[in-house]
């Protein structure tokens, strides 16, 4: 075999050496080559229940061409950045096939920004069957944010916006901003599974859904007006954070609850606290700058014992009332209302969690697993049971590292 | 005695029968069809007899006019005959005419001295001839190639040697600007065509009577001159044998330029990467030689090879020695990112969006859809387009006068980056890619490995285009072994990366200051390892004890 390739003239080996690789190359190339703009790029996916007991999908497909390039001149009507497209099916993935016969381009989902789930679905059928598919699919990140949508999907897909071209880069973006408030726990995909499988936590997450615009006129004005575009009627907003027994919605948080559960998971990276002035009782607000939380368990005569220790530092940034802030009394004097405060928010989160709905969102189950792992296998299994009887204490560290740039408020002069 | 003995050998001589026959008859034609091979020529001594060589030097090479033999009687005698002859162009005819003409033909009559044809060559090299270069001739061979290379030949009758008088004297163009190498700080000098100016450069730079300047010659027409030159204790004796026997083993008939002689003397003919270094710049070469290498110096061209030759030699720059160290490591960098780009943006451009579009950042991704939202093209199809063009731009500007060059630019700038992407036939981002990899393809200091990128671009893109990330990975892995496996002279072409040599990084992952860089390189500097004192960083103390610079 060698000698004979040997024995070939010069120039049919050099087209040999060419051809062969050329050949090797191409053939099992390309068959999964696909170009960009072929691509119906998804950036958010919604699931729903349908009116017939299966499951409905919403994917908001973007449109390129609209997006690009920025709007050029006035007077030409733009067209709309996205399309929203839904069908049902007995599984997620026959529901999505079903979905390209009326899109013209085959789905991506490695761009998928949200994926909602229907509170509806969450609480009633739980969303075991639905994950699956989200775990299963290649194309579906694990950082893709979860979260529950509250009241009709497609409305909270198709707000019209104005910064964001499509609603799911608008929710997005304001899921970026949460350190901002730290009012609502949202989890990513990944996180959130790994709750669900946990034996030892539950999982949570954000919920969204669309409020009042108050920003909106009551009265309209001449629309034909150039360039006046209305505000819309309704806003999508993050209005706290659902949580979950298993894989089935049992209840939510409001915001201030929301955040003593972040306490909690060490997971507040800002926001504005309130506390009663000294005094006075009218607010004064700080801004939480950084905190880290430390669980320590204890086991004591059959009963488990948690330690929640907190500590924060925070900037004054606004009071309603006099304070001579000069003075390092009156710091150490807020610092203890902050602590206090703090305290609250935790405890009615731990209230909520471990006496309504009885559900370990705060992972206490996973520290005593950590820590003790020999009891932990005793009582593992009634851990849903034992977990509302567990004794929680909270302790709080605060601190206030600035005033800004004023020591006394504006105050009118008497005359 | 010994004209009686020559006398014979010519007499035994089987030139002479074509000799006497081309004597008595005058046949033009047979005269001109008779070439005469080097080897006959080496065999054929002179004759004493002044017609007799006249006659064979008019058949060797009488036909051309610029060959000028003047006759003259020598001193006082009428009877002995002198003649001398020479190319016009090649030799100064003041020096000819003042240093040779006459003293033969005036100053030797009057100083009066005896015609013996006994001590007349003798007397003639030693009281006569007032210049430097001059030595006698003996065969027809020795004869020739030094009126071939600017000598005058000076033949007296009754004398069986002829005197060779070297006064080479031809306008060369002066020095000027490398033009191929550019530099903002650093010598303004370049080679020229010139075999003589450029060794010259060289001396000048290298003032040490260890620098070995060999002259040879190669071409059986051409005769061009080479010259290796190397540094005696510098260079190891081996590679400079290797360097000469690989020369010498050139058997072409005309060496017109250095790349004629780099083709011959590569390790692998069959491989796209350059294995010899070359430079117009003769403070390069000094470089070069400074670190052990091996420099072959040709005739005909300002370009001066540099062996053994490294990858990453390749990517250095003269003037990353000339500046301040920090930039220049810097700098280095630059460059070694910007040969990446050259070799792979394309391909990656082409990989990513046409099978891994999920790696490309959101926004990114949506923008580039827009972008290619109607274009009629895959994007593999697109690159090969735009590269094409580009290329062929990039040829169109390197060919044309200078006044039409501006022309090119101005179209290619209107129709690729102006009426193309108006027209939808390629994407704007495409343009982008292809400008970025044109722009580093410019940043490499050398033009031949800067070529070898323009050229691997194209497969790489194919593969990119059929088989993506994967195909691009599978290219670069097939270039890293292929350039593992090159050798230069020996020496492992991927050296101080591959085998490793962890003290020469200091001029490769970052370009060392010069008090620390104390060693040549492991693989050419092995004779002589130390380049220079240790400890020698500037400090404001001297540690002698001394006071230097700032303390005072």
């Amino acid at each position: 075999m060698n000698s004979a390739i040997k024995r070939l003239p010069t120039t049919i080996k050099l087209l040999l050496a060419i051809l062969v690789p050329a050949v090797i190359i191409t053939q099992p190339g390309c068959w999964d080559q696909r170009e960009v703009e072929r691509l119906g790029i998804v950036m958010a996916t919604a699931v729903e229940t349908s009116p017939d007991g299966r499951v409905r999908i919403i994917v908001q497909n973007i449109n390129p061409s609209a997006m690009g390039k920025t709007a050029e001149g006035g007077g030409e009507e733009k067209a709309k950045p996205y399309r929203n497209r839904s069908s049902d099916g007995d599984t997620l993935f026959e529901a999505i096939r079903t979905l390209s016969r009326q899109t013209p381009r085959q789905l991506f989902f490695a761009h998928n920004q949200v994926i909602i789930i229907s509170e509806k679905l969450a609480s009633s059928r739980g969303i075991t069957e639905i994950m699956d598919f989200f775990e299963r699919n290649p194309q579906i990140r694990r950082t893709t944010w979860i979260l529950v949508g509250k009241g009709d999907l497609s409305s909270l897909l198709d707000e019209p916006g104005r910064l964001e071209f499509t609603p799911a880069q608008r929710i997005f973006g304001i899921i970026n901003e949460r350190n901002l408030t730290s009012q609502y726990g949202v989890k990513r995909l990944g996180d959130f599974m790994e709750m669900m499988e946990s034996e030892g936590t539950q999982p949570f997450t954000a919920i969204i859904e669309r409020k009042h615009n108050i920003a909106r006129p009551d009265e309209q004005r001449d629309t034909q007006q150039e360039g006046h575009i209305s505000e819309p009627r309704q806003n999508i907003t993050m209005s706290g954070t659902a949580i979950f027994r298993r894989d089935k919605m049992v209840g939510y948080l409001n915001p201030k609850e929301s955040r003593g559960l972040l306490w909690v998971k060490g997971e507040v990276e800002g926001g504005i606290i309130n506390i009663p002035a000294p005094g006075t009782q009218k607010p004064v607000s700080l801004e939480i700058l950084r905190s880290s939380t430390r669980l320590e368990t204890d086991i004591k005569d059959g009963r488990i014992y948690m330690t929640v220790k907190i500590k924060e530092e925070s900037n004054l940034v606004e009071t309603t009332a006099p304070l001579n802030l000069t003075k390092p009394e009156t710091i150490e004097r807020l610092e203890k209302l902050l602590a206090v405060a703090i305290r609250e928010e935790v405890e009615s989160a731990l209230a909520r969690a471990q006496h309504e709905y009885r559900t370990d969102i705060f992972g206490f189950g996973e520290e005593i697993h950590r820590k003790h792992p020999g009891q932990w296998k005793e009582i593992k299994d009634n851990w849903s049971d034992i977990f509302p009887d567990v004794e929680v204490e909270v302790q709080v560290d605060a601190k206030i590292l600035r005033t800004g740039l004023v020591t006394k408020p504006v105050k009118p002069k008497q005359s | 005695m010994a004209l009686s003995l020559f006398k014979n050998i010519f007499r035994k001589s089987p030139l002479r029968k074509p000799l006497e026959t081309s004597n008595k008859g005058t046949d033009a034609a047979a005269r001109s069809s008779k070439t005469y091979t080097s080897e006959e020529l080496k065999n054929m001594t002179a004759s004493p007899h002044l017609e007799v060589n006249l006659n064979i030097l008019e058949k060797i090479m009488g036909q051309s006019g610029d060959v000028i033999s003047r006759r003259f009687r020598l001193g006082l005698s009428d009877t002995v005959e002198a003649a001398l002859i020479y190319i016009e162009g090649l030799v100064d005819k003041n020096i000819i005419n003042r240093d040779i003409m006459k003293p033969l033909m005036l100053e030797y009559r009057m100083a009066g001295y005896p015609i013996s044809t006994e001590s007349l060559m003798d007397k003639v090299k030693n009281f006569a001839v007032t210049t430097c270069n001059v030595r006698s001739a003996r065969t027809m061979q020795d004869v020739v190639n030094g009126i071939l290379c600017g000598g005058v030949a000076v033949l007296i009758d009754g004398l069986d040697t002829a005197l060779l008088v070297n006064i080479k004297g031809w306008s060369t163009r002066g020095i000027s600007e490398p033009q191929s190498e550019m530099l903002v700080r650093g010598s303004r000098e370049g080679f020229t065509e010139d075999l003589r100016t450029n060794t010259t450069l060289m001396r000048r730079r290298l003032r040490s009577p260890n620098l070995v300047l060999e002259q040879s010659n190669v071409g059986r027409v051409s005769s061009t001159g080479v010259i290796t030159a190397y540094i005696k204790g510098l260079a190891d004796p081996d590679m400079v044998d290797e360097v000469k026997s690989r020369l010498r083993r050139i058997d072409i008939d005309g060496v017109l330029e250095s790349g004629y002689l780099e083709e011959f003397i590569e390790d692998n003919p069959y491989s796209p990467f350059p294995q010899v270094l070359h430079t117009e710049r003769p403070d390069r070469v000094a470089a070069a030689l400074l670190d052990g290498r091996v420099a072959v110096l040709t005739d005909g061209t300002p370009f001066v090879l540099i062996v053994p030759a490294e990858f990453v030699t390749f990517l250095h720059s003269p003037e990353d020695y000339n500046e301040r160290y920090m930039i220049s490591t810097a700098i280095r960098w630059l460059r070694y990112i910007a040969f990446i780009i050259s070799l792979l943006l394309p391909s990656l451009y082409i990989a990513i969006t046409t099978f891994h579009q999920e790696m490309i950042p959101t926004r990114l991704l949506i923008s580039l859809a827009s972008a290619r939202e109607g274009v009629p093209f895959p994007a593999l199809v697109e690159a090969l387009l735009m590269e094409f063009t580009f290329e062929a731009l990039r040829e169109a500007g390197v060919r044309l006068p200078r006044a039409v060059g501006q022309a090119v630019s101005i179209v290619g700038a209107l129709v690729i980056g102006q009426a193309a992407v108006q027209a939808g036939i390629v994407s704007p981002l495409m343009v982008i890619v292809v400008a970025l990899t044109g722009i580093s393809s410019f940043v490499n200091p050398a033009f031949n490995i800067a070529l070898t990128m323009r050229f691997l671009r194209f497969p790489m893109m194919i593969l990119a285009g059929t088989l993506g990330l994967f195909g691009v990975m599978a290219g670069v892995l097939a270039i890293l072994i292929h350039t593992a496996g090159l050798r230069s002279f020996g020496v492992p072409y991927m050296a101080s990366l591959a085998p490793l040599h962890a003290k020469d990084l200091k001029d490769v992952a970052v370009r060392a200051p010069w008090w620390a860089m104390d060693n040549r390189p492991a693989e050419t500097g092995k004779l002589n390892r130390r380049r220079q004192a240790p400890g020698i960083k500037p400090s404001p103390a001297d540690p002698a004890g001394g006071r230097r610079g700032g303390s005072r």
